[in-house]
């Protein structure tokens, strides 16, 4: 008994030490020493990694107590990233958080609001962390209001997935421009009467975070520059969703929306009956495990400009853990995200590696020679940017993604369901 | 009586196609258990599985740790329903036999709590739960659910249909009221007791939204939002998993089945007092 | 079936006596029957409602430090909002259709399978047997039976030459399927019910009107039916007040969509403050739904004054 007391009370004199030193990182000014203390400490962390991506979990957890052997970290799966987020807030409303959690671009704004995570600036200087590693995008979309909240750790990207043997069959290549996607479709599309029986590419609607770079890619834009009014109206914000409604009508273009949506995509891809569909590059490896056919990786086809959308997660630390539970959590997630594993975490997940250190190392060669698909990603990665960044994005990005639904399944005019979701949304952006 | 003897062949007929409608999805929860990934896209779906594989059983459990969503789904139901049980029978002869002021509206207030989705009520619970420091423990999961209106207008209509002749009798023997509805009522009302069971049994084991926000961890899941978990966890891989899900949800309702096959000749019999008389 | 229902009160007349008297002192001891039930009750289902209603006023999002207080804006903000009205009418339109297929279903049912035989028996144990399911897993399977591509149903359709529906992708139809699984779950216990309601009815009447000549369908109607109606109110409330309040099947089939074709009130409320980051308004949701319901469940009351009749 005696022994496992008197650490504990180590432990705690150290605590109220180093929080009372801590006083001021909130105000980003001054991190705590980095104090050598190491006294075990627990930290849970919640997280929404699938079943495919827990076995390079474990590798990292094992890899990082061989480092830190005194602290634990106890990993808690809390569902998909909208599940998550939920649990987050019910227990920050209580007070109970954990140490770590992956929070997804689309919520950052809102918990870096309300001031759930911790400014990791103060520790990024401490330590001297390297964060022009990171690719600029990927680091721009886990910070708000200029203060670094998370460091991007599963980092994905929308691209086409093609179907190589097909395409080399038709004799056709994947468009990289708007303009090309009328001929190329007309070669790829199969009808049966009226009835499309192979279609020349598929694009989600049910994620806003597909269609967005589409927005932009045509010149327009979700939200006004100072963020007050809704754009989405404006001639060249619509300009992809009148093409999507021609390729459609054309029967060249499935849209899948819904729930159940992107599993029925899948499916008709592997059955040869669509020749491309956009999805995240995480699941690129699966698409190369699952396909009986080659698989390639196309970038998004653009038209004034050609650029595509940071998703994925990023990892940060809750402001209300106690301060060795910060400070344990802030070694987690610099460990997770340094060069050192970077590449292996990136095989074992899908996901992109983060680092340029990384990327240009020989393991990292080795993996590009390995799946050289997530080559087309990388060659255009300054082009990745952030997510429109505001906290009504969950509520208002629902008008407009409606609007789409109805234009795709009860085959609405574009611009009066736009003009409407435009209105709509401005109703929302009248509170911020 | 030929044309009576058509008439019971008929309606055997029917009240078997109904019963294996409803039977049906049931059965094919079952069925998909079983499947492999490949016969579960085949374009015509089997009816009968082309081979009894266990390995769906032997991922799911490699997935998750069944045993403890089952402890922890036992405990819990066992704490709501005794809870339920106990409070229910007291606030029923209390409001079925008892005499003092108010007691309709006090009534109805517990009637009126029926209307009322945990939905809508469980931030402020929530908040509760974790200043008293009992998130994450089985007191979040059971105490809230600590009173049942439901149950205790069940009991309290089998308690008004006793003559109080029964219980004036045992009160001039000197009994309690403790005694009296333990020992007296209980017995009497057996089958609405009984139900009362059986019914919050159902619905603490099944309850999902309440285990799903009250616990944070692996260690204190239940089997449902085990489950669920598992659906989202899966759901990454590749598009579908249903026979894994399929075999884990057997985990989830076996044991509640297998009791209720031989409870049921209760519900029928206390059913018959279900009225707002 | 004893006692009328207006003389519900057994010990009727304590008559006016000094203060400390025995009637008196038995009555706080009954009181303090009651009391654990409603201690939990304000606890646990009152005062939550009691302090939504003070966050209905505020600008709460559950992680802000500081509640603003904003008056009556949340409530004018949704009763102007198109929204509400649209989830309204879902919500009804779920629940009356819920309510009378299971119902009528129920009772058919019920008239099906109420024989005393064993086959009759076993029969009524599958049918009741879907009530035990979790609905989360019953929400699971039927995804799987409703699959446009794969699923058994469309296959089944299909021998039948209809082409494949899309079931919880379409907004025609994603709302009907939730109601299958609805009517599916509950069902057999309506059946039960009723069973129990018809085993209640003397055989009496009907031996006494067979001698006036009616036939089984006057039957039916002219005691079955009246007979029946105070388990008929019974479900009816309860059904309709379950039915207002269903979650967990939206939640995990549809998500409140396809284009909010299943967007049900408590789904709404439960978005609004979980991904919308809007828990003050949605605490208004939650108070004038609860007055909805409130005043719906009052509503069937008054009429079955009339219509119930209780026998004996």
């Amino acid at each position: 008994m005696k022994k496992l007391w008197k650490p504990a009370l180590a432990g705690a004199l150290a605590v109220s030490v180093v929080s009372g030193c801590g006083g001021g990182s909130s105000d980003g000014e001054a991190a705590p020493p980095a104090p050598e203390d190491k006294t075990p400490v627990t930290i849970q962390y919640w997280h929404s990694h699938a079943d495919a991506q827990l076995a390079g979990l474990d590798y990292m957890i094992k890899e990082f107590n061989k480092k830190y052997p005194w602290i634990t970290v106890e990993p808690v799966f809390q569902g998909a990233y909208t599940d998550l987020q939920k649990k987050l807030l019910a227990a920050q409303a209580a007070k109970e958080v954990p140490a770590v959690a992956n929070v997804e671009v689309s919520a950052l704004p809102n918990f870096a609001d309300s001031g759930v995570f911790m400014d990791l600036g103060p520790y990024i200087k401490r330590d001297k962390v390297d964060t022009n590693d990171f690719s600029k995008g990927m680091l721009k979309a886990y910070a708000y209001n200029d203060k670094q909240y998370g460091l991007p750790l599963i980092v994905s990207t929308s691209v086409f997935v093609y179907n190589k043997t097909m395409f080399d069959k038709e004799g056709v290549k994947p468009p990289q421009t708007w303009a090309e996607i009328d001929e190329f479709a007309k070669k790829l599309t199969q009808k049966n009467g009226n009835e499309t029986t192979r279609y020349a590419l598929s694009v989600p609607g049910w994620d806003t975070w597909y269609y967005d770079p589409w927005v932009v890619n045509g010149g327009g834009s979700i939200l006004s520059a100072d963020k007050k009014t809704a754009t989405i109206d404006q001639p060249d914000s619509m300009k992809f969703m009148k093409k999507f409604k021609e390729w459609k009508d054309a029967g060249y273009m499935h849209i899948g929306y819904g729930k159940g949506a992107s599993d029925v995509m899948r499916q008709m891809f592997y059955d040869g009956k669509i020749g491309m569909i956009q999805h995240t590059s995480a699941l690129i490896k699966m698409y190369l495990e699952n396909a009986k056919f080659e698989i390639g990786v196309s970038f998004l086809p653009g038209d004034k400009t050609r650029t595509s959308q940071i998703g994925g997660a990023g990892i940060a630390v809750m402001d209300l853990a106690p301060q060795n539970q910060k400070e344990a959590a802030w070694k987690f997630i610099e460990f997770m995200t340094s060069t050192e594993h970077n590449v292996k975490w990136a095989e074992y997940t899908g996901y992109l590696p983060t680092r340029k250190s990384a990327i240009d190392s020989e393991e990292g060669k080795t993996y590009f020679g390995k799946y050289p698909q997530y080559k087309a990603v990388f060659d255009n990665f300054d082009n990745v940017q952030p997510r429109e960044q505001h906290p009504g994005y969950p509520e208002f990005s629902a008008f407009y993604k409606e609007a789409l639904g109805k234009i795709v399944l009860e085959n609405g005019e574009v611009e009066p369901l736009f003009k409407e979701a435009a209105k709509k949304m401005n109703d929302v952006l009248k509170d911020y | 009586m030929t044309a009576n003897r058509v008439g019971s062949t008929f309606r055997l007929l029917v009240a078997l196609i109904v019963t294996l409608i409803m039977f049906f999805p049931l059965y094919w929860l079952l069925i998909t258990s079983f499947k492999t990934s490949v016969e579960l896209r085949s374009a015509v779906p089997t009816f009968w599985p082309e081979a009894f594989n266990l390995d769906n059983y032997k991922a799911a459990f490699k997935a998750a740790p069944f045993g403890r969503f089952f402890t922890n789904t036992l405990i819990q139901t066992v704490g709501i329903v005794f809870l339920q049980l106990n409070i229910g029978l007291l606030a029923a002869y209390a409001f079925a036999k008892g005499a003092f002021a108010g007691r309709e509206k006090l009534f109805l207030l517990v009637l009126a709590a029926l209307i009322v989705p945990e939905q809508v009520v469980f931030v402020p619970v929530y908040i509760m739960m974790s200043k008293l420091g009992w998130l994450n423990t089985f007191l979040a999961l059971i105490v809230p659910h600590g009173a049942s209106a439901y149950g205790i207008f069940l009991l309290r209509q089998a308690f008004k249909s006793i003559n109080n002749d029964v219980i004036e009798a045992a009160k001039v023997d000197g009994a309690g009221r403790f005694h009296i509805i333990y020992k007296l009522l209980v017995p009497i009302a057996r089958p609405t007791v009984v139900t009362v069971i059986i019914l919050k049994f159902i619905g603490s084991w099944n309850s999902y939204f309440w285990p799903l926000i009250m616990t944070n961890s692996n260690k204190m899941r239940v089997l449902t939002t085990g489950i669920a978990m598992m659906k989202d966890s899966f759901a990454g891989n590749e598009s579908m998993s249903y026979n894994l899900i399929m075999a884990g949800s057997v985990f989830v309702i076996l044991p509640i089945v297998i009791l209720f096959i031989f409870a049921q000749k209760y519900i029928v019999a206390a059913m018959a007092n279900s009225t707002f008389k | 079936m004893s006692s009328q229902p207006n003389t519900a009160a057994p010990k009727a007349s304590p008559k006016k006596k000094p203060f400390f008297h025995y009637g008196r002192i038995e009555g706080l001891k009954d009181f303090s029957l009651a009391l654990p039930a409603i201690l939990f009750l304000l606890l646990f289902t009152y005062y939550p409602l009691v302090n939504s209603f003070y966050l209905s006023f505020t600008d709460w999002n559950l992680i802000k430090p500081i509640k603003k207080f904003v008056g009556f804006d949340n409530y004018t903000r949704i009763l102007t909002d198109d929204r509400f009205y649209h989830v309204l009418k879902v919500t009804f339109l779920y629940t009356i259709i819920d309510v009378i297929v299971t119902l009528v279903l129920g009772l058919l049912l019920a008239l099906l399978f109420n024989k005393q035989s064993k086959a009759y028996g076993v029969m009524r144990l599958f049918v009741f047997m879907p009530y035990y399911i979790s609905m989360v897993i019953a929400s699971i399977v039927f995804i799987w039976i409703l699959n446009p591509k794969y699923g058994v149903l469309n296959s089944f359709l299909g021998t039948l030459g209809i082409n494949p529906v899309q079931w919880l992708n379409d907004p025609k139809t994603a709302l009907f399927s939730l109601i299958m699984v609805s009517v599916w779950k509950s069902v057999g216990f309506t059946m039960i019910i009723f069973i129990g309601g018809l085993r209640s009815i003397p055989l009496d009447y009907y031996e006494a009107s067979s001698l006036d000549g009616a036939n089984k369908f006057h039957q039916f109607w002219h005691i079955t039916v009246p007979l029946l109606s105070p388990t008929t109110l019974f479900l009816v409330v309860t059904s309709f007040i379950s039915s207002m309040q269903v979650f967990q099947s939206v939640d995990i089939m549809t998500g409140g969509g396809p284009l909010e074709s299943t967007k049900v009130m408590v789904m709404w409320i439960y978005q609004m403050a979980f991904e919308e980051f809007r828990a003050g308004r949605s605490s208004a949701l939650v108070v004038i739904f609860f007055l909805i319901i409130m005043a719906f469940t009052a509503l069937q009351f008054a009429v079955s004054k009339k219509k119930v009749h209780y026998e004996g």
